[in-house]
């Protein structure tokens, strides 16, 4: 596998995970952008620690220490580079390269597409709605479940 | 310097280990070609010493592999090396 992440697009793809996430820890942060990328791609934390660093430096990030864990959240710099730079397109071609060479595609865009499209995260719900929204999403994950069980048959 | 920042100076510790291991073993092998040359020379009529060419022009690459592995230090190195003395303070 080559390399996945080009000058600068580490960085840019650490703004666009905290964008999402609020705040997160270093570990967390590598956690989620191996998953949105896919591809069997492995970050390391040689590459993302640096990348936090710098992201510091350059004002995006701005980092609390709690309990002796660094937690890193983006400052109002950040969030309007977060919102100027087109995350979407990117995962895409990140993804891409991950998967050169591999047949399999990663599902991680299409879930982030999902979680991005749910415009509502932040509402308050009754007990019944959340009950049915909790039905409504086992019945799809039962099925992409189901789906992702007959494809391992085919390959 | 949290855990995270601990795993990243051990993997960057553990690259630089490796590259110096690289260079060794590239110095090795050079040294062990030069000497036999110069058997080879000193055996044969040891007139002109055309062992010099190797010499230097495997020489210079070797320099320059001992720069990379001794002297450079990426920027990410220089980064985790800066939060690691600040975290001392």
């Amino acid at each position: 596998m080559g390399r996945v992440f080009r000058r600068g697009e580490l960085k840019e793809a650490i703004v666009a995970v905290l964008a999402r996430v609020g705040q997160m820890h270093g570990y967390g942060i590598m956690t989620e952008l191996k998953e949105r990328v896919g591809g069997g791609w492995k970050p390391s934390p040689g590459a993302i620690y640096p990348a936090l660093i710098a992201l510091e430096d350059s004002g995006l990030v701005r980092v609390a220490d709690r309990d002796g864990t660094k937690v890193y959240r983006l400052s109002d710099a950040g969030r309007r580079a977060a919102e100027r730079s087109s995350a979407w397109s990117r995962w895409a071609s990140l993804t891409e390269r991950a998967e050169q060479g591999e047949e399999r595609l990663a599902l991680g865009p299409l879930l982030d597409r999902f979680a991005a499209e749910s415009t509502h995260r932040r509402r308050l719900v009754g007990p019944d709605a959340r009950e049915a929204l909790d039905q409504i999403l086992s019945r799809m994950s039962d099925e992409i479940e189901g789906l992702l069980m007959e494809g391992d048959d085919d390959g | 310097m949290d855990d995270f920042g601990e795993m990243a100076l051990r993997e960057r510790e553990a690259r630089r280990i490796a590259r110096r291991q690289w260079f060794w073993l590239h110095f090795a092998v050079y040294a062990t070609v030069q000497v036999f040359l110069v058997i080879v020379w000193a055996l044969s009529d040891a007139t002109y010493p055309w062992f010099i060419f190797p010499l230097f022009g495997w020489g210079i690459p070797v320099a320059a592999h001992a720069v990379f592995a001794f002297v450079i230090r990426h920027p990410d190195e220089i980064l985790i090396e800066r939060a690691r003395r600040e975290s001392e303070r």
